[in-house]
């Protein structure tokens, strides 16, 4: 598949964020789309929400505007389950890829693919953050709330943030894509605290829930070139999804992984099942009418997020744990996105007393060499 | 608008292009206005050889039970209905609240008289305090659609939104083979009762009466003995027990283990909701300290027994 990169049908431009250096950068590159300047995003974004789908028509139009809460945030896990301690940047939100999974459909606040072009205050308390946060082994990542390298081709935010974390060996720092849009990323310097990963899943999942985004031998391929370039990677199987034949599927995968990537490169793999509000059943099931992944044993966790039932979830990682480790051993650092101290100690044998041990595991053979 | 005492033979009742409210409770009504009279005059407009009711549908159906010949109408000139329906819309938000069915049918009649959707979306829901969204819109549109026992059924029993948002997705042959069990449900297990046999259907891909004639299902609805209440809520957990069958299984063992280990009744146990912690609780009462003594005493004989290693040991293993 030819790898199609995110252009928008109209940009919004708040009056505030005009000058801004990254504003101008993005007016330049994409001086052909139409641009409305306006006063305050809530002229526009109230609009969406009336939409039949506002999710849908957020994604074709971009916003720029300027953060004006925190960039930085602490991951905010979910109640009742294990955190990792992992520290969020907050620097563009909404992802033009269309994963029918994704709870970013539920931020009906402003679904619009929104820049934050103020970057002389995400430095600033960047810099702040790191300097209050002393003897630690910083995890911080973008990509939460929006692809980390969807945009990269407009805004070459990835240059920067590396320029920046570069010169922090003792933070370690994750874009975190489904995306191929690599080129800024292979044309900078490799640096050992700086992780690339890529969310990954069965062919099966990705066709037919990942609208948009690349096939996964093609994330495969941009890890592989990624990795040569010399930048540790890491890859998430989240979400992982029951369907049938999905043992086949994710093994397919993670043989493809470790055919592509040499593991001792690889700084982490997180697995996570399928999770999400109760409010976003609804969602998927209007906008993804024929996905029917709403339609497993999805009972209500401790968070009230709908997951699957326990024994399934412990099957599913269970299965896919040993697929990784009957390639590559313990070599890999695996670990769980937003599951209990039970799944943790039944499926890798090791419960983490609090997050801090697992941000302690997850950092340890950064500290120490790898 | 002019003031006339108007023959009721004038009026068409069978045109009720303005009307929104179908399922009046004259009763009271009716005593009033013998005792008192018509006090608020109706509206009405001239449509071809009659006049039709813009406003006051209960009062003039009042009127006529009471078999009054002629009443005070205020006569509209507008010629144009939506102008016409728009006024009526006014008269009645601003002399009582309006149901969901009500709703429907204002918005669906204001939709048909040629009001754009946008103008609905953007001055109508917020007027009527409802989230200014298409989802809603399209669902009060929808249910304006609805046939005449489903609509019965949303206005007596006060059916939720979710729950409409349910029968939408149904055909009108599946909703009435429905109702008769919905209708003994609360709105709670309304919802759930929907969602359950719509999630199997899309999950299964079976048609829903399909779904409703499987044997368990069939064998409740053909029951002789049972109440209809009973009806419903028994298919509402057989179907509970289709769509989660690894949980239903899980909690059938539970169940079933503790009556071979011989759990004492009154003491209860239960475990977390979908066994999703490992922790399992006991509760019981006690009135004294013998009674406290007692129960724990049993208590730690069933713990020595190798079936309650067993027991947790399963719930463990899942």
């Amino acid at each position: 598949m030819a790898e199609r990169k995110y252009v928008p049908e109209k940009i919004f431009v708040e009056r505030g964020s005009l000058g801004f250096p990254l504003t101008e950068k993005i007016l330049g590159k994409l001086a052909h789309i139409p641009t409305e300047i306006i006063t305050r995003q809530e002229e526009i974004t109230a609009h969406y929400k009336k939409l039949r789908d506002p999710a849908g028509e957020g994604k074709k139009h971009m916003l720029i505007t300027q953060q004006k809460g925190d960039f930085v945030k602490p991951c905010p896990c979910t109640p009742g389950y294990l955190g990792c301690n992992y520290f969020i940047i907050n620097a563009d939100l909404n992802c033009p890829l269309d994963c029918s999974y994704c709870i970013l459909q539920l931020y009906l606040s402003n679904p619009l693919i929104t820049v934050h072009v103020n970057a002389d205050a995400l430095w600033r308390q960047l810099d702040y953050f790191l300097s209050h946060s002393p003897n630690r082994f910083l995890r911080i990542g973008t990509g939460e709330l929006g692809d980390s390298l969807v945009l990269d081709h407009i805004t070459q935010r990835s240059t920067e943030l590396i320029a920046y974390f570069r010169s922090k060996p003792s933070v370690l720092f994750e874009l975190k894509t489904k995306t191929v849009n690599t080129d800024n990323i292979l044309s900078a310097s490799a640096s050992e605290n700086i992780v690339i990963a890529w969310s990954l899943n069965s062919d099966v999942i990705a066709q037919k829930e990942e609208k948009g985004a690349p096939s996964v031998m093609e994330r495969l391929e941009a890890a592989t070139a990624v990795s040569k370039r010399g930048f540790p990677v890491a890859f998430h199987f989240d979400p992982l999804i029951l369907y049938s034949g999905w043992e086949d599927g994710y093994e397919e995968i993670i043989d493809a992984l470790f055919t592509a990537v040499n593991a001792d490169r690889i700084a982490w793999i997180s697995l996570g099942s399928l999770r999400f509000p109760p409010a976003l059943k609804d969602i998927i099931k209007n906008r993804f009418p024929d996905s029917r992944i709403i339609y497993e044993e999805l009972v209500r966790g401790e968070d009230g997020k709908l997951r699957y039932f326990k024994p399934l979830r412990l099957r599913l990682y269970t299965t896919i744990v040993n697929q990784i480790q009957n390639r590559v051993g313990n070599r890999v650092p695996l670990y769980f996105c937003m599951e209990s101290g039970e799944i943790w100690r039944k499926v890798l044998k090791k419960e983490p007393k609090g997050k801090e041990a697992i941000e302690n595991y997850l950092s340890l053979p950064f500290r120490y060499g790898r | 608008m002019k003031l006339e005492e108007t023959e009721l033979n004038r009026i068409d009742f069978e045109d009720d292009r303005f009307r929104i409210s179908y399922y009046p409770h004259l009763e009271r009504l009716k005593r009033s206005i013998a005792e008192a009279g018509l006090l608020n005059p109706i509206i009405i407009a001239a449509r071809g050889r009659y006049c039709v009711i813009v406003s006051g549908w209960k009062r003039a159906l009042a009127c006529r039970d009471l078999s009054f010949s002629s009443i005070p109408c205020f006569i509209l000139e507008e010629k144009r209905d939506l102008n016409a329906f728009q006024l009526a819309v006014l008269e009645n938000s601003t002399t009582r609240d309006l149901d969901f069915l009500e709703l429907a049918v204002m918005f669906k009649k204001l939709k048909v008289f040629g009001l754009e959707e946008q103008t609905l979306l953007e001055t109508y829901l917020p007027f009527f305090g409802i989230p200014q969204t298409q989802t809603h819109l399209d669902t009060y549109l929808a249910a304006a659609d609805f046939d005449a026992e489903t609509k019965e059924f949303i206005h007596v029993k006060r059916v939720s939104l979710p729950v409409i948002q349910h029968l939408m997705e149904l055909n009108t042959d599946e909703r009435t083979s429905l109702l008769p069990y919905l209708r003994h449900l609360g709105q709670n297990k309304q919802k759930e009762f929907l969602e359950f046999l719509l999630d199997i259907s899309k999950r299964d891909s079976l048609p829903v009466l399909e779904i409703l004639a499987s044997d368990a299902i069939a064998d409740v609805i053909q029951s002789l003995i049972l109440p209809s209440r009973q009806k419903a809520d028994k298919i509402r957990l057989l179907l509970k027990k289709r769509r989660y069958p690894s949980y239903s299984a899980k909690d059938d063992a539970f169940e079933s283990s503790l009556k071979k280990i011989s759990w004492p009744e009154d003491i209860s146990i239960d475990h977390s909701p979908f066994f999703e912690k490992e922790e399992l609780s006991v509760r019981f009462t006690f009135k004294d300290r013998a009674e406290f003594i007692e129960k724990v005493e049993r208590l730690q004989k069933i713990a020595s027994t190798a079936q309650i290693a067993e027991f947790l040991k399963s719930i463990s293993d899942g």
